[in-house]
C-alpha cells in the first residue's frame, strides 16, 4: 500500500505556479526524502499532505484518503512538524507531551513514551521557553512521535541542530522507521539524506527531475554522491 | 535628543498609532460636537419658554410678583390647581419640565420681611449628562428669577440688602421615573448618578475592550510562535480549537470583570452609604443579572472581533493592533453618545448609522437595565445576541479552511532587513 500518492498536483499563490504538476509516490515504510532548493516547493507540498493548504488542481491521498475530501481521516494517520515550528513557552515539555496525548485520546503509556523519545531526561519538567533549539526540536518530534502516525512528515527536522540533536534526531527516525512507520522528510543536508532515506525525489521549481533510490540515482547520473548529483540536476534543470 | 526624535518618528510612522491616538479623536469629537448639535438645540425645553407649572396656593401680589419674574427669566409659567397631591403625575402629562408651589402666606411673608419657602420640582428626564446639565441650567434660572423677585422688593423701602440678595428659599426636588428625589445634595445625586449611570458603562467597555485584545492575542501567538501550524494538523476540529480559544480569552475576561465589578460593587456600597438618599440606582439582583448576561454577549461579541483580527494578522503585534483599530470606533463612539446625551437626541440618519454598531445595543442595554425598562434590555439584548452569532460564524468562516495560514493583513510596511 502508498503512504502517499500524489497526481498532477499544482498549487498557485496568486498567479506564481509553486507547484507544477507534481506526482509521487511514497511506499508504506521506510524514510522517503524530498530534496529541493528553498523556495523548490517542499514545504508547500508537506503543508497540502499535513491537510493545511488546498491542491489548486490534481490530488493527493494519504494511505487511500484524499487530503482535502477526508482531511479528518488525514489527520487522525498522520503527524506534521513543520521547519521552524515552535513551542508553548509556558508550558513545560512534560504538559506538552500530556496536551498531545489528550488531544489523540492516548493514555499515560503514551506520555511516558514521549518523553523517553525526546530524551530530555528532568528537563522534560522544564518550561520550554527555557528550551535550547535542539531540545525544543526533541521534544516538538517526541510530540509527533508518540501518537505513533502512520505517516509522519517532518519538513527539515534537523535544521539548526548541533551535531549532538541532530544525531539524536536521525537515530529515532531510523528506529521509528523500522517500527513501521512511514517517514517523508526534506533536508539540505545530503549526509543526512544518504543516511535517513531509503528513496527520495528531487523537487526544482515546483517539478520533481528525478526519483528513486540513492545508490541507483548516483550510479544512473554517475556521479560520486547526492551532493553531486544534487548539484549536477539542478544544473541541468531547466 | 536623538532617540526622543526616533521615538517620535518611529510612533507616528505606525499608522494605528497615528490614526488611533492623533487622527482619531481629531474625527470622533467633532462628530460627536455635530451630532450632539441637534440635542443643544432641543433644549427648548430647558430654554425660553420651557413650561413651567405654577401652583399659587398664596394668591397675593408677592406670588404674581414671582411668576412675572419667571416668565422674564424665559420661563411660560402654566397655572395649575393641585388636587390630590397629583402633582407628579401633571407634571409627566403636561410635559412641562418643572413645576412650582408658591405656598400660602407667601406674600404675606414677603411683607412682613421673611423668607417663604417655594418648593421647586425639577423633571430628570433620563439619566445623562445632558439632563443634568439642563436642570442645572434651569436651577439657575429660578434663582434668577428669585434675584428679579429681590430686586423689585429692594425698590421698595426699609428692604435689607442681605434680604433683597435672596428673598425666597427654593426647596429643589429632582422627579425622576416618577419619584421625588430629594435634592438637598445635588452634588451628592449627580455623583449617584455618575456612578450607575457612567461609571458601570466605561468599566464594561474597558472590560470588553480588554477581551478582544486577549482573543487576538491567543492567535497571533500561535502565529509568531510557530505553533499553529502543527495545532491544525492535530485530529480535533477547528471548531473546536476556534471554541477553546474563546472560551480561553472568555475566561481569562471573566476574570478581569470578576476584579472589576468587585470594585465596582465595593464602591456602590461606600456610596450608597455615604450619600444616604431615599433613592438609589444601585443595581438590584435581577439587573444585576441581567447586567451580566449583557456583558457575556458583548464579551463572546468582542472576542469574536479579536478572532477576526487575529485570523487576518501575522503576529501578536499586528492582531493587538488590528483588534484596537476594530474595536476602537465600533466601542468609542457608542460609548461617547452615551455619555453625551442618548442616541435619541441623534438625527435619523445618524441614529441609524450608530444603531447598527453592536456595542450601541450594549449600552442602550446597560441604560435600560439602570431604568429597569424590561423590554428595552430584551430588544437590545436580542440585537446583541444576533450580533454575536454573526460574528462568532464570520469568525469561524475564516477560521476553517487555509486561510487561518494565508490570510495577512499588514497595517505597517516593514522595510527589509539589509
Amino acid at each position: 500500500m502508498y503512504a502517499v500518492v500524489a497526481e498532477g498536483l499544482w498549487r498557485f499563490f496568486g498567479d506564481n505556479p509553486v507547484l507544477r504538476g507534481v506526482s509521487l509516490a511514497v511506499e508504506e515504510g521506510g524514510v522517503y526524502g524530498l530534496i529541493g532548493p528553498n523556495g523548490a516547493g517542499k514545504t508547500t507540498m508537506f503543508r497540502i499532505l499535513a491537510t493545511l493548504l488546498r491542491p489548486s488542481r490534481g490530488t493527493a491521498k494519504v494511505f487511500g484518503k484524499d487530503v482535502v475530501r477526508e482531511a479528518s481521516d488525514v489527520r487522525r494517520m498522520i503527524a506534521y512538524l513543520p521547519e521552524e515550528a515552535g513551542v508553548y513557552k509556558n508550558l513545560t515539555g512534560r504538559g506538552f507531551l500530556k496536551m498531545v496525548s489528550r488531544v489523540y485520546g492516548l493514555g499515560s503509556s503514551a506520555l511516558e513514551q514521549g518523553v523517553t523519545i525526546s530524551g530530555l531526561g528532568e528537563d522534560v519538567d522544564r518550561r520550554m521557553g527555557e528550551y535550547s533549539k535542539g531540545m525544543r526540536r526533541r521534544i516538538l518530534l517526541a510530540g509527533c512521535l508518540m501518537v505513533k502516525p502512520r505517516l509522519a512528515i517532518l519538513d527539515e527536522p534537523t535544521a539548526g541542530l548541533d551535531v549532538e540533536h541532530s544525531v539524536y534526531v536521525r537515530k529515532i527516525i531510523r528506529q521509528y522507521a523500522e517500527q513501521g512507520t512511514t517517514f517523508i522528510v526534506s533536508s539540505h543536508n545530503m549526509l543526512e539524506v544518504d543516511y535517513l532515506c531509503d528513496r527520495i525525489a528531487l523537487i526544482h521549481r515546483g517539478s520533481i527531475i528525478a526519483e528513486g533510490k540513492p545508490r541507483e540515482l548516483t550510479a544512473s547520473h554517475n556521479v560520486q554522491n547526492l551532493e553531486e548529483l544534487f548539484v549536477k540536476k539542478m544544473g541541468e534543470a531547466p | 535628543m536623538p532617540l526622543v526624535s526616533k521615538e517620535l518618528r518611529e510612533l507616528l510612522s505606525e499608522k494605528t498609532i497615528l490614526i488611533g491616538v492623533v487622527l482619531m479623536p481629531l474625527v470622533i469629537f467633532p462628530l460627536i460636537g455635530f451630532s450632539m448639535a441637534p440635542v443643544n438645540m432641543r433644549e427648548g425645553d430647558a430654554g425660553p419658554g420651557a413650561a413651567v407649572l405654577v401652583v399659587d396656593q398664596d394668591g397675593g401680589k408677592y406670588a404674581a410678583l414671582f411668576v412675572e419674574a419667571l416668565r422674564k427669566t424665559g420661563f411660560n409659567p402654566q397655572p395649575i390647581q393641585l388636587q390630590n397631591d397629583n402633582l407628579l403625575q401633571l407634571i409627566e402629562n403636561s410635559g412641562a419640565s418643572a413645576a412650582v408651589i408658591i405656598p400660602q402666606g407667601f406674600s404675606t411673608q414677603l411683607e412682613q420681611k421673611n423668607k417663604p419657602t417655594v418648593k421647586l420640582f425639577l423633571k430628570l428626564a433620563s439619566s445623562s449628562i445632558v439632563e443634568f446639565e439642563r436642570i442645572g441650567s434651569m436651577r439657575d434660572r429660578f434663582y434668577a428669577a428669585v434675584s428679579l423677585m429681590g430686586e423689585a422688593l429692594a425698590s421698595e423701602e426699609g428692604v435689607a440688602v442681605s434680604f433683597y440678595k435672596a428673598p425666597i428659599d427654593l426647596s429643589g426636588e429632582v422627579v425622576y421615573r416618577d419619584q421625588i428625589i430629594s435634592e438637598t445634595d445635588a452634588g451628592q445625586l449627580f455623583q449617584q448618578f455618575f456612578a450607575s449611570t457612567l461609571l458601570i458603562p466605561i468599566a464594561l467597555t474597558l472590560v470588553v475592550t480588554t477581551s478582544g485584545t486577549i482573543a487576538a492575542t491567543s492567535i497571533g501567538l500561535e502565529k509568531e510562535a510557530k505553533t499553529l501550524e502543527m495545532l491544525l494538523t492535530y485530529p480535533i476540529g477547528r471548531s473546536t480549537i476556534l471554541a477553546s480559544k474563546l472560551l480561553g480569552s472568555t475566561v481569562v475576561a471573566l476574570l478581569g470583570t470578576a476584579s472589576l465589578m468587585t470594585g465596582l460593587v465595593f464602591y456602590f456600597s461606600r456610596l450608597t452609604a455615604f450619600a444616604g438618599m431615599s433613592i438609589t440606582l444601585s443595581l438590584s439582583p435581577l439587573n444585576l443579572v441581567l447586567l451580566m448576561v449583557v456583558l457575556f454577549f458583548a464579551l463572546v461579541t468582542t472576542l469574536g472581533l479579536g478572532v477576526l483580527a487575529g485570523v487576518l494578522a501575522g503576529d501578536v503585534r499586528g492582531s493587538q493592533q488590528l483588534a484596537g483599530l476594530i474595536q476602537l470606533p465600533l466601542i468609542l463612539l457608542p460609548l461617547l453618545l452615551f455619555l453625551s446625551g442618548g442616541i435619541q437626541s441623534l438625527q435619523q440618519p445618524l441614529a441609524t448609522i450608530i444603531l447598527i454598531i453592536p456595542f450601541t445595543h450594549l449600552m442602550l442595554a446597560i441604560q435600560a437595565i439602570l431604568e429597569s425598562s424590561y423590554l428595552n434590555i430584551l430588544l437590545h439584548v436580542g440585537v446583541m445576541v444576533a450580533w454575536t452569532v454573526a460574528i462568532i460564524g464570520l469568525a469561524a468562516f475564516l477560521f476553517r479552511g487555509e486561510r487561518l495560514l494565508t490570510m495577512r493583513v499588514k497595517l505597517v510596511r516593514r522595510k527589509p532587513v539589509v
